[in-house]
């Protein structure tokens, strides 16, 4: 079908389809390029790997089986009474031995992450956010039954067959019922801390505690060693740790519980082999039948490979990344969880392609096709959370330094770009690492690749991420091995330093930082049901200064931060009680090493992290509150109160006053600095809270909280409760997303977004993350001379403390759908010929003016 | 001694195509010409005025009852340009202070050279970092010589590197007293024919081809812009003859800017007329800019679509 496809649209590519610039540093030297008639079969592959993942996701709708369910689930019945841990291992071992394996008929890396390519597999024992829920809210509907399972809906983008939904009610959701991860968690939550799961109910923070769970997100693994050493080795280290324990001289009761998580692991890691031995067997099979010769030889070498690796040490390239793609592969498909990244890939993976090219094992283009074919995997299949779509958040950083502070970027670090170009999908994700001696040539071309659009790579600040994990207390020559995760989440890379691994358990949630500040606008009551969730903090109409407003917002903000880090601490205390994370602790050092699970702490670096929603709001109304109220003394606290109350409605003066107010993204100090104190108040009173889990290899300190300022899509649905605020929002109206500016910000241009972010955010305290969205026209970055004031817009905004920054090189598309749905597209720049403006305040004419103008530059 | 003000009406960042590097471009408003296809006709007049945006308006009426002028038109839902009698507004800003939803808007505000330095400098880590600086545009900075020279000064002691974009209408002692301090000058030129010049523009040309040759007299760095309209002045003549003049004095680069129609909605919301709502835009490789540049290049011009 892909073929044919592809035929149908004249064989085209997809960037000739789409008609980005195609040309420049990265495109002079590319390894694949389609007028090489040695590289065309290659590029072929690769468009026809392509087209499958496109194709599964067509209609934006994945189709959600229950084939995993449904071994897990027998497995765990026929293992009662076994120690938790085992019986992890062993349904993770029932699902390497039964699940089918899809093979794709263009591939040359086996194994994948789902039982057919395009649909998503779900574990029952974790049910938690994302596209599974869909499955479970669309039947709960019908059988309300369900809520003790799960009830967070957030997803839309899944289906299921009547099928499915049969084996789920009569087969999964019986056995299921209460022994849920979202289960343990609601029943612990009501009986040991009703305070804490009252204020969930009553306030906006985070949604209500009814369902919910899941899994461990966002981890690095340290797949280069395991792959290195090969599973038996790690076995066999396993062991080692199992002989070492002396339970006649035991030093205490975890002995016990080390000896079976030691134990699970080395069932998972069987199962893990048996997987790749089916993988082999499946193959050899084909080969044998296949028609086409060449297709025969390659299906006859993946059999080869995959009957060696990841059980003994990869050896070459083509074996590293078929070991390394098992190894993630197995991980996400029994854990469940998205954000599994890979860390500093193109130094560690450097040195064996270094070895294949020198000894001629392989050619540059080979290593560049297996490459690509290693990229499409990630998009075969859709897992965990992913909530508006597809598989989510696998990160391969790039461009980094060394312990010592070089530059290592390299050949791999070329090819990983051209990669992203070729393959150009959500998944994997791409992140370029910028810092002092990143040379000129690697930041034009990761420019270039952020040029075809779809937003890769991410640019991050050593210097900004560096100075936090310093400021975390981690030692530099660790921090400097730190790698992007998930959306822009930072964990020590374990690939880097060996057996110095992190679970920074990065998201406690998206929570929603406006709600506080609500609460303390009405003394604690939620406007949105008028209840008490908060302390009653005073009616602000009595408050003679702000000073006494922010002491109102800040006692409300301990309030709910409080609340969430013991959510978060519960939810770590019961994964190792009720489902330790078996294969997570086979591929981190620390647990391996320890047997310590890797949310008991079992990692040498521990933390966990926040992730604000509605950063530019929290600025805007403080800004809003303390100018027009306290400083101009233009408006009182009661019509501001009456004004809210009202939604704005007879208030249209006030609320302009309100839009006019200095707003953070315009390059204000004023409004940059309020933005910058309520931030730091978030920041103090987050790091105020621990972890259960220790943080460093000589300490029994605990972890700390940290912050990033992230928000995907919970922007909107905060949004939606929140009420009319002081920045002129009214009620429902979606929050800023992540660092932008609000909708009401005055647009200056990039540069005064820029200053903004850089000076608003204090990055020191954002090492859980940044992102800091910029739209760009892509009539601004065409000529090379173009490309390079935009190279060092990006270097003054890292050297002025800037963390991270993406842009999207708008496409035409996106211009009419921006006419369509102006809302969504305040922060959308377009220049023409000198004139700048934001294009949704353009008249309908002038908006297909540009319209035009951009198809013509492309 | 007087403190000298200037009008500016926008301050735009990230500028990319207006000089070297990055540069924040300062528009100073007033210009002595009256092209046809000016795209900031809220830059010709060089006071501070108001112009209103339909789509703000709330219709609460504020404007009628602080108007002393009675120029304000009673029929809140008139017609963009009807809603201010030109002829009697004052420009007293009154209705734009009234306005809470900035539907009447003030164009133009009043700046000190430190109050408008301040502003600027806030780019200057951009401009330090990739060579650029500010460009002085307009109108014509010449139109508010004192203060466009006192701040391409402040910005020269600054060691901050200055473009003026200009068309060259003005005495010479003026022109001369403010382009010396300029780095780059991004002198227009409309049309080589007097008449025709005239015609579009509402000026005669003599004085702008002059100072043209005084600032090649004093060693200035030039790069010719030319507006390129169909059939006004993008014609081969014309062309022609721009690039013989631009040649015959030494000038190395030109710049052809494809025509727009970006200005056009500003018309209406400034009571005015504009007259070349039927022509169609132009692309950067439109074969009327190609024309033009290989014009330019057959001459031994470095020549470019846009800036």
């Amino acid at each position: 079908m892909a073929r044919a496809l592809l035929e149908e649209r004249g064989e085209k590519f997809w960037w000739e389809r789409a008609k980005v610039t195609w040309n420049g540093t990265l495109f002079d030297q590319m390894i694949l390029k389609p007028n090489d008639p040695d590289a065309l079969p290659a590029m072929q592959r690769i468009a026809k790997l392509r087209e499958e993942c496109v194709q599964a996701y067509k209609d934006g709708k994945t189709k959600l089986t229950t084939v995993m369910a449904k071994i897990i689930t027998e497995s765990y019945k026929q293992t009662e009474g076994e120690h938790l841990a085992i019986r992890r291992a062993l349904a993770m071992r029932e699902v390497f031995r039964k699940i089918p394996i899809p093979l794709s008929k263009y591939q040359l890396l086996a194994g994948t992450y789902a039982s057919e390519l395009g649909v998503e597999e779900f574990n029952p024992e974790l049910t938690g956010p994302g596209a599974r829920h869909a499955f479970l809210a669309d039947i709960q509907k019908k059988n309300e039954r369900l809520s003790g399972l799960d009830t967070a809906s957030l997803s839309t983008g899944t289906f299921v067959t009547k099928e499915d939904e049969k084996i789920f009610q009569e087969e999964i959701y019986p056995y299921w019922e209460g022994r849920t991860f979202g289960a343990h968690r609601l029943r612990e939550m009501k009986r040991n801390y009703p305070e804490t799961y009252q204020y969930y109910e009553n306030s906006n923070w985070l949604p209500p505690i009814r369902g919910g769970g899941g899994s461990l997100y966002h981890t690095i693994q340290d797949y280069i060693f395991v792959a290195r050493k090969g599973l038996e080795g790690i076995k066999e280290e396993i062991r080692k740790h199992i002989t070492e324990l002396d339970p006649a001289h035991p030093t205490g009761l975890e002995e016990f519980e080390r000896r079976n998580l030691y134990e699970a692991m080395i069932i998972a890691a069987e199962g893990m082999i048996e997987y790749a031995n089916r993988c082999a067997d499946q193959a050899e099979e084909l080969s044998k039948t296949e028609k086409d010769p060449e297709r025969a030889r390659e299906l006859a070498k993946i059999a080869e490979i995959c009957r060696k690796v990841p059980a003994k040490p990869a050896e070459t390239w083509w074996e590293a990344l078929q070991s390394v793609h098992f190894l993630h592969m197995g991980q996400v498909l029994v854990e469940q969880d998205d954000s599994n990244s890979y860390g500093n890939f193109d130094q560690y993976m450097y040195p064996l392609l270094k070895n294949d090219l020198e000894d001629g094992t392989i050619t540059l283009k080979e290593a560049q096709e297996l490459l690509e074919c290693f990229y499409c995997k990630h998009v075969e299949a859709r897992v965990g959370m992913s909530g508006r779509g597809r598989q989510g958040n696998t990160r391969i950083t790039i461009g980094g330094q060394d312990a010592a502070g070089r530059d290592q970027t390299n050949l791999l670090t070329r090819m990983c770009l051209e990669a992203q170009t070729h393959v150009h999908l959500h998944n994997p994700c791409l992140t370029f690492r910028i810092h002092r001696n990143t040379s000129d040539e690697y930041l034009r071309m990761a420019l270039e690749v952020v040029r075809t659009g779809g937003g890769f790579p991410y640019l991050c600040s050593d210097e900004a991420i560096i100075t936090g994990l310093l400021a975390m207390g981690i030692p530099l020559a660790e921090a400097r091995n730190w790698a992007d995760c998930g959306c822009q989440e930072v964990l020590l890379d374990p690939n880097m330093v060996p057996g110095v691994d992190s679970n920074g358990r990065t998201n406690t949630g998206f929570s929603n930082g406006v709600a506080p500040i609500e609460l303390a606008l009405w003394n604690g009551v939620n406007p949105f049901n008028g209840k008490q969730a908060g302390p009653k903090t005073g009616d602000p109409r009595t408050f003679k200064t702000f000073d006494e407003f922010k002491e109102a917002v800040r006692k409300q903000l301990e309030c709910a931060i409080k609340h969430n880090v013991i959510v978060n601490n519960v939810n770590e205390a019961l994964h190792p009680m009720f489902h330790p994370h078996v294969f997570h602790d086979l591929m981190h050092p620390g647990p391996r090493n320890t047997g310590i699970d890797i949310d008991a702490g079992g990692c040498v670096y521990n933390w966990a992290g926040n992730l604000n929603v509605g950063t530019a709001n929290m600025g805007d109304i403080m800004t809003a509150i303390d100018y027009l109220i306290y400083e101009k003394k233009e408006v009182t606290w009661d019509q501001m109160l009456d004004a809210l109350k009202n939604n704005w409605e007879g208030y249209e003066e006030l609320r302009q006053k309100c839009i006019n107010a200095p707003k953070y993204g315009a390059a204000d100090p004023y409004a940059d600095d309020h933005t910058n104190e309520i931030l730091q108040m978030f920041f103090d009173i987050w790091e105020s809270f621990n972890v259960t889990r220790k943080f460093g290899p000589s300490t029994n300190d605990r972890g700390p909280f940290i912050c990033g300022l992230i928000s995907m899509d919970t922007h909107m649905r905060h949004g939606e409760v929140t009420g009319a605020t002081p920045d002129g929002r009214k009620a429902g109206e979606y929050l800023a997303a992540a660092c932008s500016p609000s909708q009401y910000a005055p647009a200056l241009g990039p540069t005064a977004t820029h200053i903004s972010a850089a000076r608003a955010i204090d990055t020191a305290h954002t090492v859980n993350g940044v992102i800091f969205n910029q739209k760009f026209s892509p009539t601004a970055v065409i000529s090379d001379r173009e490309v390079s004031k935009w190279m060092d817009l990006v270097k003054t905004y890292v050297e002025m403390g800037g963390q991270q920054v993406n842009y999207n090189i708008v496409a035409r598309e996106t211009l009419l759908e921006a006419q369509k749905n102006p809302e969504k597209y305040m922060d959308l720049w377009v220049r023409v010929g000198g004139y700048s403006a934001r294009f949704v305040d353009l008249s309908k004419e002038l908006q297909d003016e540009i319209i035009a103008r951009t198809e013509q530059s492309l | 001694m007087d403190i000298v003000k200037g009008v500016i009406f926008n301050i735009q960042g990230y500028s990319i195509h207006d000089g070297p590097g990055i540069r924040t471009l300062v528009f100073l408003k007033g210009c002595p010409l009256r092209c046809l296809w000016c795209d900031n006709p809220e830059s010709q007049s060089p006071h501070v005025e108001v112009e209103f945006f339909q789509d703000k308006c709330i219709k609460c009426g504020k404007c009628l009852t602080v108007c002393e002028q009675d120029a304000i038109n009673k029929d809140l839902s008139c017609k963009t340009e009807e809603k201010i009698d030109r002829s009697l507004c004052n420009n007293c800003l009154k209705c734009a202070g009234a306005c809470t939803t900035q539907a009447l808007s003030q164009i133009g505000e009043v700046y000190t050279v430190s109050q408008l330095m301040q502003k600027l400098l806030k780019d200057a880590p951009f401009w330090r970092k990739s060579g650029g600086g500010v460009t002085l545009s307009g109108g014509d900075p010449l139109r508010q010589p004192r203060f466009a020279r006192a701040l391409l000064q402040e910005l020269y002691d600054r060691n901050i590197n200055t473009t003026l974009e200009t068309m060259g209408y003005a005495p010479r002692k003026t022109f001369r007293s403010v382009i010396e301090l300029a780095d780059l000058i991004l002198f227009d030129i409309k049309h080589i024919d007097d008449d025709t010049h005239k015609k579009l523009t509402g000026v005669s040309n003599k004085l702008i081809l002059e100072n043209l040759k005084e600032a090649i007299k004093m060693g200035k760095s030039v790069i010719i812009r030319v507006p390129s309209i169909p059939t006004y002045n993008l014609t081969t003549s014309n062309i022609t003859a721009t690039v013989k003049v631009a040649k015959e004095q030494g000038i190395c680069e030109i710049h052809f800017m494809p025509f727009h129609q970006l200005g056009k909605d500003k018309y209406s919301r400034l009571g005015q007329r504009y007259q070349l709502g039927h022509l169609n835009t132009l692309s950067y490789d439109d074969p009327m800019i190609k024309e033009a540049i290989q014009i330019a290049q057959s001459h031994g011009l470095k020549a470019q679509a846009g800036g």
